[in-house]
């Protein structure tokens, strides 16, 4: 790799003066991306700032006033209750800043990469394939600032939020160097999930991909450090395997570790590293793998929108059922001898009697229902294809034939809605293997799917009656449910779950629900859809 | 008999864009109607709320005699459509999109349409996300000619294609005539409208300002003339119907009216002609009187002093 050569310039415009390199035009390109993504970059900064920091606001040592009841906390989460390992990580020590850390550490660093990744990808191959890279590339920038300028403005995100969590804690008097320390966990999150997003968006072509793959990478290597924490210390070794582990392995205020963060510096050097020379050796437009010809006419199926809709999604939809396959049966067989020493805890008889399970199946219901989330912001992303397939043309050109609107949006709506009852299902099925009682988890996460069902509505009545503005609607809805999901594990009233969350109807652990709740959530489902498909019918489609 | 396509006083605005402000457009069964402006005058969105995609502000849209918004299920069934940007899906292959589009419209005759990809030249294989824009073009194109629609509208159908492709599409288009099909062609290419259509609306900022056949409209232009005489030329500049007029030594240039061209010959020849040229009005010099002599908004321009 060279740099360009600069050529002959008479009147270049000012940021053409000066030398030529790889990297030219990275500020420019830093400005036009803030200019496009600023109201959304503020609301994700503020989300990830309002989980990581919220709760060292003020009267923080109120949680746990009493060494008692810090006590008391400390062996829920290392012996009483394993949601709280596998899904939080472990507590290092029994004083309150720690077990705030413990508290925030999942959700803070889950919910940056998430911004991170979805932001990274958008301005990377989402431009990419949309041609806009090109028109960039034509004009004097280097070959890889646009990489470059995502990255430094994703990262310097990450800057920021790390800057406010800090600021938050010291505001609260906790330790400086403990806090210093939880906003750089929290920061790196962001650069690294980051610098993983750079390099899916130079394997894949599909931005959709890219940003799913960094993403669930990201999650999973979270889950990972988390079986480790689980398999106590025969297991720590894999936790170490994981950025997430170093991370976590830090111990804010509970004896400090700064040396793990090297090694986050070293993989983010090596991310970056290996994103710009993938970016070196490829050609425009293309990922890793060569294009292939497909056939030469339409197969049976592809003869109506339904097909059409199948055939969008189908690559997708296999994924995420071979996906969900690959992670729950494992889990499930791997899990079961290990959750029999849980189930003597209290808590965990609790719950099986509010849930209606065996106390060795509880860990498993817990870990089912949470699969919900992301098969639902699976469900919301299917819906608003009717979005995107009107903003890019494809729906013009459809619906010119003799296409009503509903019938070309029932397909994929039909794809959405069958989404869920088809993962949810598999998901009971292979826990159901691992506990051995196959007919309570079927059933356990058959009863979930009418909540789905509620956000998918509502991103379909979103796509009819706000246009340009259902992704944030879609996704915003499964943003409130998760949000007031996560304030129930920070002590928000749990009316304010019920409100705002479809999900709170259809958790396990406030009792199993009923038909009467079930239908209704149905039906309100259905006539979201309905206005939704009537709304579509009526306004004019978008270019 | 009634028109297939028939607009009057359409308006739409956007936000407080006025795309279209009282637009009239006829279109006869059987003919070939250019419908011609510049960047931005409407001509999308017309066709748009002849789909039924947009709905108007104010004026009727008519398609075969139907209400196009209410109607467009069933009226889709009697047209083909090529949008002025295709957009095709990335993951499909030409050929699948072809017959997917075909198989929507009722069932596409299988002959017609590989003898229609042989002649377009087209890989059918490729992934719509490799193909360029003209190819992406011929896509729709050849989705659109394959089938038997009564009715073609076609945005701009030749802005991606070589002009080896555009002689195929010009074939096309006159068997499509001669096969009585109606076909409206909206365009800004001047040269594609004089050579395929038979009658014209030309529309600008929303509203129409010019329609009739090819002939009648050229009656609204000149004739160029350029001439080398025997002798100095006397007598041209007073004679009626000459505008333009400039004299170079024996050599003379000037427009003529199309109704005048006659007589302006017949006193050349009295002069001695050694060398003529006469070009036949050309709708791009009606197109450049439209778009040139007034700004649209009507502003002076240079008129305001800082």
């Amino acid at each position: 790799m060279s740099a360009p050569a600069a050529g002959p310039r008479t009147a270049g415009p000012p940021s053409a003066a000066g030398p030529a390199g790889p990297l030219t035009g990275t500020g420019a390109l830093a400005r036009l991306l803030l200019r496009r993504d600023r109201a959304m970059l503020a609301v994700w900064l503020l989300l990830s700032w309002g989980v990581a920091g919220a709760r060292a606001g003020g009267t923080y040592e109120a949680l746990y006033p009493t060494a008692e009841a810090r006590q008391d906390r400390y062996d829920q989460v290392m012996s009483d209750v394993p949601m709280y390992l596998l899904f939080q990580g472990p507590a290092y020590g029994t004083g309150v800043d720690a077990l705030l850390v413990q508290e925030s550490f999942g959700a803070a660093t889950l919910l940056s990469a998430l911004g991170a990744v979805l932001f990274t990808v958008r301005h990377t191959r989402t431009d990419e394939q949309a041609g806009r890279r090109e028109l960039i590339g034509s004009t004097a920038v280097g070959r890889h600032a646009p990489v470059a300028a995502a990255l430094a403005v994703v990262c310097a995100a990450g800057a920021v939020l790390a800057a406010l969590t800090c600021a938050t804690m010291l505001a609260s008097r906790m330790p400086a160097a403990g806090s210093l320390l939880f906003g750089l966990v929290v920061g790196s999150a962001v650069w690294l999930s980051a610098a993983m997003a750079a390099v899916a968006a130079q394997l894949t072509a599909s931005p959709r991909a890219a940003a799913a793959g960094a993403f669930a990478l990201f999650m999973a290597l979270h889950f990972v450090r988390g079986i480790s924490d689980l398999g106590g210390p025969g297991l720590t070794w894999l936790g170490w395997l994981t950025p997430n582990g170093w991370l976590q392995r830090t111990r804010p205020f509970a004896g400090d570790q700064w040396w793990p963060l090297l090694l986050v510096a070293a993989l983010l050097a090596v991310l970056i590293g290996a994103a710009l020379a993938l970016a070196d050796r490829r050609d425009l437009g293309s990922g890793l793998l060569p294009p292939r010809a497909g056939r030469g006419t339409a197969g049976r199926a592809l003869s109506g929108p339904l097909g059409l809709a199948w055939r969008l999604h189908r690559g997708t939809a296999l994924a995420w059922l071979a996906g969900t396959v690959a992670v729950c049966l494992p889990a499930a067989l791997a899990g079961t001898a290990a959750m029999e020493q849980y189930a003597v805890g209290d808590r965990m008889a609790e719950w099986a009697a509010s849930a209606g399970a065996a106390p060795a199946d509880v860990l498993f219901i817990y870990i089912a229902f949470s699969t919900v989330f992301p098969i639902t912001l699976y469900t919301v992303q299917i819906v608003l294809r009717i979005r995107s397939e009107e903003a890019d043309g494809h729906a013009a050109l459809l619906l010119s034939a003799p296409v009503g609107r509903v019938r070309w949006a029932a397909g994929h709506l039909a794809v959405a809605l069958a989404a869920p009852a088809v993962l949810l299902p598999a998901v009971g099925l292979c826990f159901g293997a691992g506990a051995g009682d196959t007919a309570t988890m079927l059933a356990t996460t058959a009863r979930l799917v009418p909540a789905v069902w509620v956000i998918t509505g509502i991103a379909m009545a979103a796509c009819g009656l706000a246009g340009r503005a259902a992704p944030l609607i879609g996704y915003g809805a499964l943003a409130v449910a998760l949000t007031v999901e996560f304030g129930q594990h920070l002590g928000w009233p749990e009316w304010l779950f019920r409100a705002f969350s479809p999900f709170a109807h259809v958790l396990p652990f406030l009792g199993v629900p009923g038909p009467g709740t079930l239908l209704a959530l149905t039906a309100l489902a259905a006539a979201l859809c309905a206005l939704g498909l009537a709304a579509l019918n009526r306004r004019d489609l978008l270019a | 008999m009634a028109a297939t396509v028939d607009i009057t006083g359409l308006a739409k605005s956007f936000g407080g864009t006025r795309a279209l402000d009282g637009l009239d457009l006829t279109a006869r069964r059987g003919e070939v109607h250019g419908f011609l402006g510049p960047n931005g005058a409407g001509k999308s969105t017309a066709l748009r709320i002849l789909l039924g995609l947009v709905r108007p502000d104010a004026g009727t849209a008519r398609l075969f005699g139907e209400d196009p918004w209410r109607r467009a299920v069933e009226l889709h069934r009697r047209l083909a459509y090529v949008p002025g940007d295709v957009a095709l899906w990335p993951g499909l292959t030409g050929g699948e999109v072809i017959d997917l589009l075909g198989r929507l419209r009722g069932g596409a005759d299988r002959r017609r349409r590989d003898e229609l990809i042989d002649r377009f030249d087209l890989d059918p294989g490729k992934k719509c996300r490799a193909y360029s824009t003209g190819n992406r073009q011929k896509v729709a194109l050849i989705a659109a000619l394959a089938g038997g629609a009564e009715l073609l509208v076609l945005d701009e159908p030749t802005s991606g294609l070589d002009p080896l492709m555009e002689a195929v599409f010009r074939e096309c288009i006159a068997e499509q005539r001669a096969e009585g099909r109606t076909v409206l062609l909206s365009s800004h290419i001047l040269a594609e409208v004089e050579a395929v259509c038979d009658r014209v609306t030309i529309v600008r900022g929303g509203r129409t300002v010019e329609a009739g056949t090819l002939s009648e409209l050229r009656h609204l232009t000149r004739s160029s003339v350029a001439a080398e005489l025997a002798a100095a030329p006397e007598g041209l500049s007073g004679m009626a119907g000459v505008h333009d007029l400039r004299t170079e030594g024996r050599r003379v240039r000037c427009q003529v009216d199309t109704d005048r061209i006659g007589a302006v010959l017949a006193h050349l020849h009295t002069l001695g002609i050694a060398d003529i040229t006469v070009q036949p009005p050309t709708l791009e010099e009606l197109f450049m009187r439209h778009y040139r002599a007034e700004p649209a908004d009507g502003a002076v321009p240079g008129a305001v002093a800082r």
